[in-house]
């Protein structure tokens, strides 16, 4: 018998292809009427790379976050007070914003790592409160007001007139994080990941640094969010960057969507914003036909109860649901059957040496 | 001819409990020990100073000469070992539970989809194959590791330490679990990674494994070496005998 091979980069990348040619395809939907729907898609775009950046630490180095707005604020507002207040050029400030995210967890994290489970998470639970009372509070960002004018960035030519412009910045940067944990899901790197999720003790037995990988998972998960925080200010909402995007909601709401749409799978993070989104979406608009839009914002409950229902019924998430309904596997590497299949397995032996 | 594992006058205390007490003993290449004693005599704490994944209270382990300052850093040097309870990575397969410990660890090694590091995965690969094969594996290779049967499992783990490539293999009680086959087949097992230049300690309850495995037998009780020699003469060692009050040491 022959080795396996290791998966080919056609089995590894098909998955994050289809999602591009998709992302291509998208800002020229015939919508008609319904043309909001390019910015909410470009929104989602937003979220999967943010949801991407926490299926990263908590989906393959099984590091929770509950404060990953913080990362994404600070990419947003390093980006914007360094292009409004301070005059830098867009791209230098885009740099220094994601460098910052890096930075700071660097530092936070190397405090915070050696914590475990809950611990790490109301660690970082802080850490995002810390950053968004500060970015309420200080003068640099402008308080609770925002920063307005800030450098809009679109694509050159005609591709920037249309919705294209925008939409494709956003999605770019999303599909690239879906590549690259499609890669992680195959490659030395995240299995070691893995490994550090699965086991630390047996992981630094095999001569794994362990507090060095979580560290790398760490400050690699903040930088994405630190380039979402970017996209954020300079594409999706030039005109306004406040504080309200940056709250705790924001950090639970992108666990959320990590875990909805599935941490064992590169492509998780994209079903779990479109779910979500979708989902409030669809319940606004089915609120407003049925008359009951009003003070009462029943579809808030309705809104709670589906997504408590779908963790309840795919608590491995909406990724491998999906591919399992399409009857055909999600990401080679990344899925792991979960039933036992003990077919002449029972009677085994240890192998005669 | 130089030692591979050296523990010098190592004290380790848990709370008012010192759990190893002044031990010095020394492993050199080739040999094939066992380290056998009461519960409680402090064989697995002796195991994991060694390892690196405790720091002795005082005294000095050492590998390879050099002192021991964590447990990534001594598998580099050349140490693996096993665990008591099987510490499988149970969302992997049988195959990347041996690759973990091949290297590829490093953020340019294997983060980014270089060529080059496509054909050290394949070289990767084929190494942790060979050593499945050898093993009788090469059917679990693509099983999840975490429902296999536990006799399979433990034949893993003792895989997955050697891919690590180690000098000295630590085992913590590699029989505990198996049946009287299963054991006999580990016995021949270790007998050939030893044969193949592999140094190994092992801490193990079945008297009748350490008897015919080992070539020297060091006695624990509360801590302390009280016997150390080859098996035939610590069998008789009367302070060994009141050590398991007289019991199973044949």
């Amino acid at each position: 018998m022959m080795p396996p091979r290791a998966p080919s980069p056609w089995t590894i990348y098909r998955g994050p292809l289809a999602v591009l040619v998709l992302a291509l395809l998208a800002p020229w939907l015939p919508v008609g009427r319904f043309s909001y729907l390019i910015p909410l898609l470009q929104l989602a775009g937003l979220y999967t790379l943010l949801a991407a950046s926490l299926t990263l630490l908590l989906g393959l180095a099984g590091q929770i976050s509950l404060g990953h707005a913080g990362f994404f604020a600070v990419g947003a507002y390093v980006a914007g007070v360094a292009a409004t207040v301070w005059g830098w050029p867009s791209g230098v400030a885009a740099l220094a914003a994601v460098l910052a995210a890096g930075l700071l967890a660097l530092l936070c994290g190397g405090m915070i790592l050696r914590l475990r489970g809950h611990l790490l998470a109301l660690a970082t639970l802080c850490l995002g409160i810390i950053l968004h009372e500060f970015i309420l509070k200080s003068e640099l960002t402008g308080g609770a007001a925002g920063l307005y004018d800030l450098p809009e960035w679109r694509l050159p030519g005609l591709l920037g007139a249309s919705p294209a412009g925008s939409f494709y910045l956003v999605w770019g940067p999303a599909v690239l994080a879906l590549a690259w944990l499609a890669h992680l899901a195959a490659s030395p790197a995240g299995r070691v990941l893995r490994a550090v999720r699965d086991d630390e003790v047996a992981a630094a037995a095999l001569g794994v640094e362990v507090f060095r990988v979580k560290l790398k998972a760490f400050v690699a998960s903040a930088m994405m969010a630190g380039v979402a925080g970017v996209l954020y200010a300079f594409v999706q909402s030039p005109s306004y960057l406040g504080p309200e995007e940056f709250g705790l909601n924001t950090s639970v709401l992108l666990l959320l969507m990590a875990v909805l749409g599935g941490l064992d799978c590169f492509w998780g993070g994209l079903a779990g914003a479109l779910a979500v989104l979708a989902l409030r979406e669809g319940l606004t608009l089915a609120a407003g036909w049925c008359g009951f839009s009003g003070a009462v914002r029943l579809e808030q409950l309705v809104y709670g109860m589906i997504l408590i229902l779908l963790l309840i019924r795919a608590p491995k998430g909406l990724a491998p649901l999906l591919a399992r309904l399409a009857g055909r596997g999600g990401s080679p590497g990344t899925e792991v059957p979960s039933g036992l299949d003990n077919n002449g397995v029972s009677n085994h032996r240890p192998p005669p040496a | 001819m130089e030692e591979l594992l050296q523990f010098e006058a190592v004290n380790r205390r848990f709370g008012g409990v010192l759990a190893v007490d002044g031990v010095s003993l020394a492993v050199a290449p080739g040999e094939l020990t066992a380290l056998i004693g009461p519960n409680g005599a402090g064989k697995t704490t002796l195991f994991n100073l060694a390892a690196g994944a405790l720091p002795p209270t005082a005294g000095q382990v050492r590998f390879l000469g050099r002192p021991v300052t964590g447990a990534a850093a001594v598998c580099r040097q050349g140490l693996a070992r096993t665990f008591q309870n099987i510490r499988l990575f149970s969302g992997m397969t049988v195959l990347e539970n041996l690759l973990v410990g091949m290297g590829g660890h490093g953020f340019r090694a294997g983060s980014l989809p270089w060529p080059a590091c496509r054909r050290a995965e394949t070289r990767r690969r084929r190494q942790a194959w060979f050593l499945l094969e050898r093993f009788g594996l090469g059917d679990y290779a693509e099983r999840p590791a975490a429902g296999l049967p536990f006799g399979v499992q433990r034949v893993v783990e003792i895989a997955r330490a050697l891919a690590a490539g180690p000098k000295l293999l630590l085992l913590d009680e590699p029989a505990a679990g198996l049946n009287r086959t299963e054991t006999r087949q580990l016995e021949l097992l270790l007998r050939q990674i030893h044969a193949d230049g592999v140094t190994l300690l092992l801490v193990e309850h079945d008297m009748a494994l350490v008897m015919s495995l080992a070539r020297r037998v060091v006695v624990l009780d509360c801590g302390r070496v009280i016997a150390d020699g080859a098996p035939a003469v610590v069998r008789r060692d009367p302070r060994v005998r009141t050590a398991y009050l007289g019991g199973e040491a044949q």
